[in-house]
């Protein structure tokens, strides 16, 4: 009797088991189904780059809902100003989030998330995809700008400007602190979710998905982040994650280096003074940027947007996921196409009452040619003032690289902020990130064989830890070479389908370290470690303030020494300034920044915030001539129109 | 010469389905449901189906070398041995498919052909085998040429998973697993080597 009733159980355990099993296994699949989108491929590209998921989720979409109540003190900065939680940390605000009467839920999100946001139901790492929808980071929350009027008016979203508000690295703290907070669980959201969408309730199944879901992201992302405290330390909190002094990148920068030294080679990115603005991504088109970053140091568009992703924090399980891999490539299309065939509105369109004299474009293209073409190229003018020329990508140093730091030349050459290309591990990350997606069998034996002569490399460099180290990565790569056999689709395109004369050989004369110096041109190294910045055209220089790579001079002006520049300025949100060409960021008072939407204090005299450099001309600026001052502005002018 | 059709066949208790099927069903239900909270859920089902079916092919490995020839097969031999191919099926399924995009020569171009080949193969004879053992009326008291196809089989899925868990371990889970087989292996010889002494 008892062994019968025995056997049924099992049996019905069984059952129930692989019920259950076949069952998840299913609505995974439902849950992951995608197909890609059809339609105009330049609404497909601006929908990938301004809402296309790639495994930059942030929390889930109910999270952010009630973030605000039930994780305030993490997210509170004490200079909100009356300003909600995204603008606080400088997300461009959802224009159709004002008139919206009824409460911000799950359902009407495309409504108040602010720009930029993607929805995507990808648990954050593993890509698994469920019910649980999360709200996700995409290119657009950093590579899509708006430009303040004096009267507070905004712009419209302009896509491939940098969002110069953003505090993105600030956010990332608050994020961290709230998500660590013991007192946060699932049923303290879902409790508050329900009070404030009470007609918002999911299905018995998808709701006990979300909760298990919920409960699930809480603990994996508490236990990464507690892990991971090692490597990123506590996050800050309160005023002190707007404070230079804490949080040195500021609105508008970023650490990237510092990340991806954590996430490519697992080291403490410390000791990293790299601050990278968000840049301008027009015209992406390797015609006119055959190579890309500030250093020049990458040169396929699909790999640019790669890095910038996996530099964020996306996975590299997320980033082989089709609809990811799809989203990464058309916005790497977009952004080629961005600002030529798909128009970006000019200065004048912006600010018809300061579109600048014909006269003194046209003498400024003079000057320009005179002083900035050999190493920019030009835009020819543009007869109608709403419409650009082609850029013009001619000039003697076009496209090459400018040494800095150890590379200068002896007259000091560009002489800019060192730091973004000097911090430590400079010249092992190359390597790093190019093993860090295996390519398909004939690519991964290349990329062991780089690692072993990493090895050797570094032990007759008298390096043993350095070696011990490439063995590490090499372990890891062998992992991730059994992970993607067929090769991860995002893996750099060395070996073009089908190209016969793509052998072993010619791969690994373009793996880096590559031999080539950096004066050689063209590079064709994938990824390049140079003590150099690169020359590259400035479509739109208008929307590409605060000027260098560090964001260290505000205004066209001071760049182009009309005016002087600025030891110290505030930043924040900064309203545009169309006369000098960049942003009107006020002195610091006392050394303090009191206006809490201009709190930053940016001192370029802290390390990595130089604002030297790029001297062109090299007169004075309290020192010149009438004819000097009459060059400047013409160049000024004709710069606005570019 | 005895007539074959006068063997009993082998008697059925409901608790040997019971508990195969228990095996099979938490087995796959851990990997479905582990497989969540791995980093990298794909790669991690695939290897888990593939050590569960390592461990439900091992009782029936014991129990083919403790009867085979001296004694008839038993149901549990035929279940645990036709669990063990779902199972592996399953794995071939993931591998192929969701680590492979369906494209079966790019196993071959990944692994070479030594290894590509074999697990092909092995998916292949297995279920030829098994359909032999479903449907034949024989199948637990073979003879001639059937007898020796089942020894056959018996080695061929032992080297396979042998080579695959033990000589390849490409994880220490397979190692640990491949391990414990050999040794059940190892033991059920042992044991029908014993008792051969004995009633001699
Ligand atoms: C967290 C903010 C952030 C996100 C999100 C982001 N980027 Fe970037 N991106 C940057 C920063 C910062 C750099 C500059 C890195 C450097 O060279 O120092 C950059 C550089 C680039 C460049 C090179 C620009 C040039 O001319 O040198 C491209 C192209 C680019 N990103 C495209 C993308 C695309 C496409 C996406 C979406 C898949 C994306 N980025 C997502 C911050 C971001
Ligand atoms: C020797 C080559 C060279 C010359 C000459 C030169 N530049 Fe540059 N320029 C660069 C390099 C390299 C950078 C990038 C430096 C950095 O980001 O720190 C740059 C950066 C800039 C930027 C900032 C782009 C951005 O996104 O922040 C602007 C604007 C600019 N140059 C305008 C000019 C103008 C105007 C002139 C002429 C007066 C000029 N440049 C002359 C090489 C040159």
């Amino acid at each position: 009797m008892v062994r019968r009733a025995v056997n049924i159980a099992a049996i019905v355990v069984s059952c129930l088991a692989l019920v259950a099993s076949l069952g998840w296994l299913w609505l995974e699949g439902r849950w992951s189904a995608w197909s890609p989108p059809q339609g105009e491929p330049a609404a497909i590209g601006y929908n990938a780059f301004t809402k296309g998921a790639f495994g930059l989720e942030a929390f889930p979409l109910k999270y952010a809902v009630v973030a605000g109540r039930v994780s305030s003190a993490a997210f509170t900065t004490t200079l909100e100003d009356g300003r909600s939680l995204w603008e606080t940390f400088g997300f461009l605000p959802n224009s159709k989030a004002v008139t919206l009467k009824e409460p911000f839920c799950e359902g009407n999100a495309d409504k108040w998330l602010p720009y930029g946001f993607a929805v995507t139901n990808y648990v954050p790492a593993t890509a698994v995809q469920t019910s649980l929808k999360f709200a996700g980071l995409t290119c657009a929350s950093c590579h899509s700008g708006q430009l303040r009027q004096a009267n507070g008016k905004l712009s419209e979203p302009i896509s491939g400007m940098g969002n110069m508000d953003l505090d993105v690295i600030a956010f990332t703290d608050a994020v961290r602190n709230a998500v660590m907070d013991p007192d946060l669980t699932a049923d303290k959201i879902l409790n508050e979710y329900a009070k404030v969408c009470p007609s918002d309730s999911a299905g018995l199944i998808d709701g006990f998905v979300e909760k298990f879901m919920l409960d699930g992201w809480l603990s994996g992302i508490r236990e990464a982040m507690g892990g991971d405290s090692r490597k990123y330390g506590l996050p800050y909190h309160g005023i002190q994650m707007k404070q230079a002094d804490d949080i040195p990148a500021g609105p508008g920068r970023t650490r990237p280096f510092r990340s991806i030294v954590r996430v490519a080679m697992n080291l403490p990115g410390d000791e990293n003074y790299a601050y990278s603005k968000i840049p301008a991504v027009f015209e992406q088109n390797q015609d006119l940027r055959p190579r890309a970053q500030y250093d020049g140091s990458l040169g396929d568009p699909v790999t640019r947007s790669f890095i910038a992703a996996y530099a964020s924090g996306s996975s590299i399980k997320a980033l082989s996921k089709p609809e990811v891999v799809h989203n990464i490539r058309k916005a790497a299309a977009y952004t080629e196409d961005l600002g030529i065939g798909i128009p970006v509105k000019t200065f004048a369109t912006h600010f018809p009452d300061h579109a600048p004299a014909a006269a003194d474009v046209e003498h400024g293209l003079t000057v320009y040619k005179k002083h900035c073409a050999d190493c920019h190229g030009h835009r020819p003018i543009s007869a109608d003032p709403a419409k650009v020329e082609p850029w013009v990508a001619e000039g003697k140093y076009l496209h090459k690289l400018e040494g800095v730091g150890p590379l200068a030349p002896p007259n000091g050459g560009l002489g800019v902020d060192a730091e973004r290309v000097t911090f430590r591990y400079a010249h092992d990350l190359p390597l790093a990130i190019w093993t860090t997606l295996p390519g398909n069998p004939k690519i991964t034996a290349v990329q062991e064989k780089r690692l072993d002569k990493a090895i050797i490399d570094a032990q007759d460099a008298g390096a043993p830890a350095l070696a011990y180290f490439w063995q590490k990565q090499k372990e890891q790569f062998l992992l991730t070479k059994r992970q993607y056999r067929l090769g991860h689709p995002l893996y750099f395109p060395a070996c073009p389908e089908g190209d016969a004369t793509c052998t072993p050989e010619s791969l690994l004369d373009r793996a880096p370290p590559c031999a080539l110096d950096f004066k050689a041109y063209p590079q064709t190294c994938e990824i390049t470690d140079f003590e150099a910045f690169v020359n590259n055209p400035i479509p739109y220089a208008f929307l590409r303030a605060p000027y260098l790579h560090n964001g260290s001079v505000p205004t066209m002006a001071q760049l182009i020494n009309l005016e002087k520049r600025q030891p110290q300025f505030c930043r924040g949100q900064n309203v545009y300034d169309p006369e000098n060409l960049g942003y009107k960021a006020p002195n610091p008072v006392d050394g303090k920044c009191t206006n809490p939407r201009e709190a930053f204090l940016f001192d370029t005299k802290v390390r990595g915030n130089g604002n030297f450099g790029h001297n062109y001309p090299a007169w004075d600026p309290e020192k010149l001539t009438d004819r000097q001052r009459a060059d400047l502005q013409a160049l000024l002018a004709y710069l606005k129109t570019i | 010469m005895a007539d074959l059709n006068t063997q009993p066949p082998p008697p059925y208790q409901r608790e040997q389905l019971a508990i195969s099927l228990l095996a099979f069903a938490l087995l796959f239900a851990f990997a479905t449901f582990f497989g969540l909270t791995q980093p990298d859920i794909t790669f991690f089902r695939t290897h888990a189906f593939a050590w569960s079916s390592a461990l439900l092919v091992t009782p029936a490995l014991y129990i083919f070398v403790r009867r085979h020839g001296i004694a008839p097969l038993t149901h549990w031999w035929r279940l645990f041995w036709t669990f063990a191919w779902v199972m592996i099926a399953v794995h071939l399924i993931w591998g192929l498919g969701l680590e492979h995009d369906w494209q079966p020569l790019s196993v071959f171009e990944r692994q070479g052909f030594w290894i590509a080949f074999p697990i092909f193969l092995l998916q292949a004879v297995w279920l030829i085998d098994i359909a032999m053992t479903w449907t034949r009326y024989d199948w637990a008291w073979p003879t001639g040429g059937y007898k020796v196809w089942q020894g056959f089989m018996w080695l061929f899925v032992l080297a396979n998973f042998f080579v695959a868990m033990v000589i390849f371990r490409n994880d220490t889970e397979s190692l640990v697993i491949g391990l414990m087989q050999t040794a059940v292996v190892v033991a059920a010889f042992l044991m029908r080597w014993n008792e051969r002494e004995q009633s001699l």
